[in-house]
């Protein structure tokens, strides 16, 4: 051990649990970022992330998915998933993380089938630009919400007939059709556009604190 | 060879042999072990589904959105019967008849004709295929109207340039001209002469009674000189204290700015006009004759401070206002 030298985890670089995000003072929610340049996808459980989260969540890369960079000016937020409690934002997380495991390296075949394709019968791509990861993101957060809801049942993780889960779209053009893929399965969330004025990558981090701020208000008063 | 351990201090007493005494149970060593602190997991039945692809109508454009300038009536193209064929360009004494803000309007409300014009000509010769001949010859007669508006512009210009230039000939006398006409008016017709004296002072030296619009020049302290020995002759006869003051004066004229300028500020009246003429005698005392070079910096910081001065009373009358 004496040549290595322990780098201190601080912030997004690990897991977080609940009882650290209550302590922590974080809002339940989930972070989604997309990368500008390649379309991929990363999922944080703050509002930002570190090489890490990188690491673990690509963990296949290859010619068609190669790993991204850390490069802070190339990820944008995508979306925030407001849950309605630090349970619900940890299953959450830990879902999502899960299934693109299952899409990169378990069921790999599987997603690779389900992707459109060029003429060369390769993953469709525009330069370094592939869109298919943003819509396999939109179509993993539906199905983990919908199994959170789902298993609700039983674990009484979130009050399935309140319509707390909130996302916060950067473009509500990315979601999809509504009333084909998100009513259906899942009713009562809340869709909404996070204002396109100052959401420049300067101004991101503070529209995020904001967002976080709004989230603690309204759990603080559904509790009260 | 026997092998020789040092044990614990206690290690005698625990491992003495006594006939009777039972085996003692095995050790077995503490686990300290934290407890996990990732006591969630993903669930196992999550299956991936297809991407879900964006759709365009979760897009709402607004009905402000700039960019609708390039459409008119909101329509991606116009059929050639939308178009108003029918007309003509501005002839150029139509637009001779307008005022500046009327040809500015037009001028604009021109442009963005155009610009729509030529989003459609050139989806018409690139995309669509059409026949563009209308919107062509419409943007034609716009552009014809547009180089008539500059036309037009351009020849207020000139006239505007070169009624002043033949006007530096005829300055000298026009302001002497005023001169005697401002004099011989009576104190009953005062006011009128007042009037008058603040139009000459702005059209020919650029005085407006505004002081914070002002801009000090060569002209414009010239002018305060010319403005202020009108004044002081206007009451002299008035005035015996004022025909002393202009007496006791090199060529009977006022020449220092300094002093000009406080006889400039001074109200319109016969007593305000002598209140000022003591002051400057006073002022003389204290010998701070302005040199040439210095009197458009000197005046301009008059000016500065004099406009200062004026705003400090409403900004206290604001403050007042707020306390209660």
């Amino acid at each position: 051990m004496s040549g290595t030298s322990v780098k201190k985890v601080v912030g997004a670089a690990r897991f977080r649990p609940t009882k650290w995000l209550k302590a922590a003072g974080y809002s339940p929610q989930v972070f989604v970022f997309r990368n500008l340049q390649s379309g991929q996808v990363l999922y944080s459980q703050l509002p930002n992330f570190t090489d890490k989260q990188i690491d673990n969540q690509f963990q296949r890369p290859n010619w068609e998915n190669k790993k991204p960079s850390t490069r802070r000016d190339l990820w944008k937020c995508m979306c925030v998933i407001d849950m309605p409690n630090h349970e619900g934002s940890v299953q959450l997380y830990q879902n999502l993380v899960r299934l693109r495991y299952l899409r990169d390296v378990t069921l790999k075949g599987d997603a690779k089938a389900m992707r459109k394709k060029n003429g060369d019968g390769n993953t469709w791509f525009s330069g370094l630009y592939r869109p298919t990861y943003t819509q396999e993101a939109v179509a993993d957060i539906i199905e983990s919400l919908r199994k959170i809801k789902h298993n609700d049942a039983e674990q009484k993780l979130i009050d399935s007939d309140s319509n707390a889960i909130t996302i916060h779209w950067e473009d509500i053009w990315r979601m999809g059709d509504k009333t084909k893929h998100w009513d259906p399965l899942l009713l009562n969330i809340n869709h909404t556009e996070i204002e396109r004025t100052g959401n420049t990558s300067r101004e991101e981090s503070v529209i995020l604190k904001q967002l976080g701020e709004l989230a603690k208000q309204a759990t603080d008063k559904s509790k009260a | 060879m026997l092998a020789f351990k040092r044990g614990f201090h206690n290690t005698v007493n625990t491992a003495a042999r006594t006939r009777y005494t039972k085996p003692k149970p095995k050790h077995v060593p503490k686990v300290i072990a934290p407890p996990p602190s990732q006591v969630t997991h993903h669930y196992n039945n999550l299956k991936i589904t297809a991407p879900v692809p964006p759709v365009v109508q979760n897009i709402v454009c607004p009905d402000d959105h700039p960019l609708w300038q390039f459409f008119a009536d909101k329509k991606f193209m116009r059929s050639p019967s939308d178009v108003d064929s029918t007309s003509r360009a501005w002839s150029i004494p139509e637009l001779r008849r307008k005022s500046f803000d009327d040809l500015h309007s037009l001028w604009y409300i021109c442009l963005k004709e155009r610009n729509i014009l030529a989003r459609e000509n050139h989806l018409l010769r690139n995309i669509v295929n059409g026949n563009q001949g209308t919107f062509e010859d419409v943007s034609e007669k716009i552009r014809t109207t547009m180089w008539r508006i500059r036309h037009v512009l351009s020849e207020r210009d000139w006239a505007f340039k070169n009624a002043q230039l033949a006007f530096e000939n005829e300055r000298a006398n026009f302001i002497k001209e005023f001169e005697t006409d401002f004099l011989k008016m009576t104190q009953e017709e005062d006011e009128v002469a007042f009037e008058s004296l603040a139009r000459f002072q702005k059209s020919i030296f650029g005085i407006s009674e505004y002081l914070d619009e002002n801009v000090v020049d060569r002209t414009f302290v010239d002018g305060l000189k010319i403005v202020a020995n009108l004044k002081l002759q206007k009451f002299a006869p008035r005035e015996e204290a004022i025909r002393k003051f202009i007496d006791a004066l090199e060529n009977n004229r006022l020449d220092d700015v300094g002093e000009a300028f406080v006889i400039f500020t001074a109200e319109n009246g016969a007593k305000d006009v002598k209140d000022a003429c003591d002051a400057v005698l006073d002022l003389r005392d204290s010998n701070n004759k302005i040199a040439r070079i210095d009197e458009i910096n000197t005046v301009s910081q008059y000016i500065k401070s004099l406009a200062e001065v004026q705003k400090q009373p409403e900004v206290e009358n604001e403050n007042e206002s707020q306390t209660f």
